[in-house]
């Protein structure tokens, strides 16, 4: 862990010197008593200007201070550098190595892109910050930021992020963090699904009941069957015959629900207080 | 052509007959005797016995005269007075109309083609000259109001069977029609309030019942299916099977109506009649209502019977598949066995009433009170029902909707 920390360092020095180590973001640690407490911004991958990485770094202090949850960025050159599987561990590795976080309950999330394999991780710890960044929160921050990042458009990327998230707090703070059923473009989508259904249905039961009721007015209808004039018990079967004649088999794939949360929202947190994912861009 | 037309009159007062339907007996409509139908067939039976030898002595009186004044010729032409002073005025009215004559040349004896279809009958009663569909063998004069019946329409092969005498009479018709009417909702609301009964009447109706069985085999594509899962993969196995089903069913007066004018959809529809019910033929159960023999041959009505008989013995064969979870009719082979036909005359009350240029026609069982016809439909009342059922449901289903999720 400690060689870890020491190479995540020893990266963010060279990239801050390269910057000449005056803007907050590119604040690195020179020794292992510094307190980084304050530096929300760490490019070690150096993909953005000076200025780029001084207004999200303002930007993600005023988001801390505001809401007491630190929201981090991160760009290293390859996740494999800190030993870890998978850029999901890394990022966790990161944030446990940095000791990042906002306070005692150390909340806050972490968004980290790993350059030479266009990988991404977002993360987020702490009892507030699981509640604010949920599953389907960190998801749909997804499709925030991952269209800037193809188009290597990191400035727009991450500033979208921040946007989003300090979103995500503030409905936190309100007691409603965004999920499945809190999500407004969801609920409107929802809504208007269910409006759709409810007219199908409306549809369908006023045309069964104006059929039964037209049909009603035509009762001079010619007879289909003798079923009255059966004598009843005349019936008798003398020829049997049940010949099998083949098999069909069809799979279906049945879809499951990944995680927990009881009908699709809250968040899973593993055993390290993490909750997150990766992809790529 | 049948000459003879008989009007049953009430042995007490020689009052016109009718058969009342409540009880079941015939009733003279001026001093409210009853008769039951055995009672006035042996009344009339003794009366036809004696009218018979009647005839026969009135041709012989009739012969003997016409012999005596074949000899006395010259008498007979003299003239009185007064019948001078008479036969003159006949005979100057008779010079005024030559002079001045009525235009006379458009009337003609010459029926056309309607006389083929027509015939005419002298009512027993008032004299009157009755002008007669040929199928007409109970009516009702429309100057003196007995009814009428011609036996000679039901004499020999063309006798019915059986009679299902009238048990609901013309209230009870008038009253099923409204209650046809309540509770429709298309129904254009001007159609009850102006809408007129323009005829009511009671008609035995002649219905070929049909006796037979149906026999043959049923091929059928049958199903059975498996479902079970193994991990996250749903497998489905369906067994296809074909089944074949043969046997026999019979059947038991399966009715046709053996009428030209009535619509097949409004006999159908009236069924079933209850044939415990039925009785001898006897034309005294028809004074008071109308009756037609038939002119739909029982063999040009076995197309419909043998369609009825094959989908009933197709459906009852079908029920005896089990243990598939689908099973359809690949191919049939029936066989209709033909059985014994019978002739009936079965109660049927006709009601016509007349809305917007238009004629609606129903019909109601006379023994069961069964009523059909096809009523207006209002397009407004239609499209309003339409429109707002689905737009409340489509309100009350999203309150709820929202309600739940």
């Amino acid at each position: 862990m400690k060689e870890m920390k020491k190479a995540f360092l020893c990266f963010a020095m060279i990239l801050s010197v390269l910057f000449l180590l005056t803007a907050p973001a590119a604040v690195l640690a020179t020794g292992e008593n510094t307190d980084y407490s304050g530096v929300y911004v760490w490019d070690t991958a150096g993909i953005m200007t000076e200025e780029e990485q001084n207004a999200l770094q303002e930007k993600a202090a005023q988001v801390a201070a505001d809401y007491q949850c630190a929201c981090y960025i991160v760009t290293v050159n390859d996740y494999q550098d800190y030993n870890a599987a998978s850029p999901y561990d890394a990022a966790k590795s990161i944030w446990q190595d940095m000791d990042f976080g906002y306070g005692d309950g150390r909340d806050g999330e972490m968004l980290m892109l790993s350059m030479n394999d266009r990988d991404f991780a977002i993360i987020a710890h702490g009892d507030f910050g699981n509640m604010a960044f949920t599953d389907y929160g960190k998801e749909k921050l997804d499709e925030v930021y991952l269209d800037n990042f193809r188009n290597n458009d990191w400035y727009g990327g991450f500033s979208d992020y921040l946007t989003q998230s300090e979103k995500y707090l503030q409905m936190a703070r309100d007691g409603e963090p965004f999920d499945v059923d809190t999500d407004p473009d969801a609920k409107s989508a929802r809504h208007f699904m269910e409006r759709v259904i409810a007219m199908i249905i409306g549809l369908i039961a006023g045309g069964s009941v104006v059929g039964g009721s037209y049909r009603s007015m035509k009762t001079a209808t010619e007879a289909g069957n003798a079923n009255v004039y059966a004598i009843r018990g005349s019936l008798t079967v003398d020829r049997r015959r049940d010949v099998f004649q083949n098999r069909t088999i069809t799979h279906r794939h049945i879809q499951r629900n990944k995680g927990s949360g009881g009908g699709g929202g809250g968040t899973s947190v593993d055993s390290g207080g993490f909750s997150g994912h990766s992809g790529k861009f | 052509m049948p000459s003879q037309i008989t009007n049953y009159q009430c042995p007490a007062c020689t009052g016109p007959l009718h058969f009342d339907s409540a009880s079941g007996k015939l009733v003279c409509d001026y001093c409210g005797s009853t008769y039951t139908v055995a009672e006035v067939e042996e009344y009339y039976r003794e009366k036809d016995e004696q009218a018979a030898q009647a005839m026969v002595q009135e041709e012989e009186a009739a012969a003997q005269e016409s012999a005596a004044s074949a000899q006395s010729g010259t008498a007979a032409a003299e003239m009185t007075a007064s019948d001078t002073a008479a036969g003159e005025s006949v005979a100057e009215e008779h010079e005024a109309e030559q002079e001045n004559p009525w235009d006379a040349d458009g009337i003609t004896s010459d029926w056309g083609a309607e006389a083929a279809g027509m015939k005419a009958y002298h009512c027993p009663s008032c004299g009157a000259e009755l002008i007669c569909e040929e199928t007409t063998a109970a009516t009702q004069c429309p100057y003196c109001n007995n009814p009428s019946i011609i036996p000679g329409q039901f004499a020999g092969t063309l006798k019915p069977d059986y009679i299902i005498p009238f048990k609901l009479d013309q209230a009870a018709a008038e009253n099923a029609l409204r209650t046809l009417y309540k509770g429709k909702r298309l129904l254009p609301s001007a159609f009850t309030r102006e809408s007129h009964i323009r005829e009511i009447k009671g008609i035995y109706v002649p219905f070929w019942l049909f006796d037979g069985e149906a026999a043959g085999s049923v091929h059928f594509h049958a199903t059975r299916t498996h479902t079970y899962t193994r991990g996250d993969t749903e497998t489905t196995e369906t067994e296809h099977f074909q089944v074949e089903r043969g046997g026999r069913m019979a059947f038991s007066r399966v009715p046709a109506d053996g009428a030209k004018k009535m619509p097949d959809g409004h006999m159908d529809a009236i069924e079933p009649f209850h044939y415990e019910d039925l009785k001898e033929f006897s034309t005294a159960y028809l004074p008071g209502y109308l009756a037609d023999k038939y002119d739909v041959s029982a063999k040009e009505n076995i197309p419909r019977i043998e369609k009825r008989v094959r989908s009933t013995f197709v459906q009852q064969i079908e029920q005896t598949v089990t243990g598939y979870g689908s099973c359809n009719v690949i191919r049939e082979n029936v066989q209709i066995h033909r059985g014994k036909v019978s002739y009936a005359l079965l109660p049927v009350w006709i009601l016509n009433t007349h809305w917007d240029g238009k004629d609606f026609l129903f019909a109601m069982n006379g023994q069961t009170g069964k009523i059909v016809g096809d009523l207006p439909v209002s397009k407004g009342k239609m499209a309003a029902w339409f429109f707002g059922l689905a737009g409340g449901i489509t309100v009350v289903l999203s309150l709820l909707l929202n309600l739940l999720f």
